[in-house]
């Protein structure tokens, strides 16, 4: 598919993002010696007005996108991420699609504190809007609590179910771009790949975890734990399908063979 | 600002705040990071001793950069040789989260990293581009100079800085497209 530029441009800033220059050396020593010894003093130099509002601008900036940054990094260097981690090519499988991204403006998290799920809606509400089918497990029957956001672009529906077991089922669409989903896991952690009647899927089991993920436009964003609990990720027909519980794996593909 | 008629100390606070950004731009314009480096430390001697000249008021960055372009355009050894940017660290991302707290923590138990693969080709991508696409490229995206900044390295005019980037993103998409089939 023809990528507009603003596409591009996003993924070359979400590129350099991740990479990093040689670090800077220190010039100003250098450069104050060999001044020192042959100063040359200007006529009449001024500064063009201090740091200038633009300087100021950069260096607030930096500040602002430290941490961003940092996470930024993370998807770039998978295998270094993995090698720290000691699951070197633990890739759970490709998933052209994002994880829910954080909520735009208006839209309150509303499941609990941390949870951005979007706004309130109906299972009809959802298939009406999303431009994909919206299955539920039929195992568990209808969702008590529907949300639906409009991000990742395609939009994203959640289901929760209070249980037991408590249930959050998470469905969106993937993009045309070829992103990858990529695992790291920290001690404690299990990874499986599966098979949800046929479609390529992957278990995670352990304890709770956090997403790192790159937007559609490139921008990497962090959701922090949801559901503690285990995670079930399949992808059918283009729909990336999450459940997240404490479920067993066994309960977890039960459910998940019965989506309709 | 004390800086003015030759005081040392405020063109070194000067050189200070500038020199990360002069020095990434000669490493995008020299090949090499020591010929980065030396280009920069050379810029700033040259600036200091051209500071007569400059036209007080005026915007010192596009001004300095254009001395650093010069010299790192001078240093620049074999055509074909490329600076290699490195990823950063992942080591000390996780560990910077860890310190501002996020959840990625260090001993984060599990993060799942949807990576987007698509970076690596684009990167490749860039690599086939042309010296000439790939630095007003890097100048812009990378390094997020202004127009007139970037003319400044380029020695162009700004008008053609918006026109030589346009046709550096067209090669560039072409060239990622036809990587990824």
């Amino acid at each position: 598919m023809a990528e507009r530029f603003d596409v591009l441009e996003s993924r070359l800033r979400a590129l350099a993002a991740e990479t990093e220059f040689p670090p800077t050396p220190d010039v100003a020593a250098a450069v104050r010696s060999r001044i020192a010894v042959a100063p040359v003093p200007p006529k009449r130099f001024r500064f063009a007005r201090r740091p200038s509002r633009r300087a100021l601008a950069v260096a607030i900036a930096c500040v602002v996108a430290l941490p961003a940054a940092a996470i930024a990094a993370v998807p770039g260097a998978r295998h270094a991420v993995l090698d720290w981690l000691g699951l070197r090519s633990v890739r759970v499988r490709t998933v052209p699609a994002l994880p829910p991204a954080p909520p735009g403006p208006g839209s309150r998290p509303s499941a609990r504190p941390g949870a951005d799920l979007g706004r309130r809606a109906t299972l009809a509400r959802a298939r009406a809007q999303l431009p994909f089918s919206v299955r539920v497990p039929r195992a568990l029957g209808s969702p008590p609590r529907v949300f639906l956001a409009s991000s990742p672009p395609g939009g994203r529906v959640s289901l929760i179910y209070r249980g037991p077991p408590r249930l959050l089922v998470t469905e969106f669409r993937g993009s045309h771009t070829r992103t990858f989903l990529e695992k790291t896991a920290g001690p404690g952690t299990t990874v499986e790949r599966v098979r949800v009647s046929g479609a390529p899927g992957a278990w995670l089991a352990g304890r709770p975890h956090g997403f790192i993920y790159a937007d559609a436009r490139g921008v990497i964003r962090e959701e922090s734990t949801r559901l503690a609990g285990n995670v079930l990720l399949w992808e059918r027909g283009g729909v990336v399908f999450r459940l997240e519980g404490r479920v067993s794996k066994a309960a977890a593909l039960r459910i998940a063979r019965s989506f309709r | 600002m004390r800086a003015r008629n030759g005081d040392t100390a405020a063109y070194e606070r000067l050189v200070e705040r500038h020199a990360g950004i002069a020095f990434r731009t000669a490493c995008v314009l020299a090949g090499s990071a020591a010929d980065a480096e030396e280009a920069t430390q050379d810029a700033f001697v040259k600036a200091h001793r051209a500071l007569g000249r400059f036209r007080p008021g005026a915007p010192w960055r596009p001004w300095l950069l254009q001395i650093v372009a010069n010299e790192a355009r001078n240093r620049r050894r074999s055509a074909g040789r490329r600076v290699r940017l490195e990823l950063r660290a992942a080591e000390q991302a996780v560990g910077a989260a860890g310190a501002a707290g996020l959840s990625l923590a260090a001993p984060s138990p599990e993060s799942v990293v949807l990576l987007a693969e698509r970076d690596a080709g684009l990167r490749r991508a860039l690599g086939t581009l042309a010296e000439r696409d790939r630095e007003v490229v890097y100048l812009r995206y990378f390094l997020d100079l202004s127009e007139t900044e970037m003319s400044a390295v380029l020695g162009c005019r700004p008008g053609t800085v918006k026109s030589r980037l346009s046709r550096a993103l067209q090669r560039l998409r072409a060239a990622v497209e036809e990587r990824d089939g």
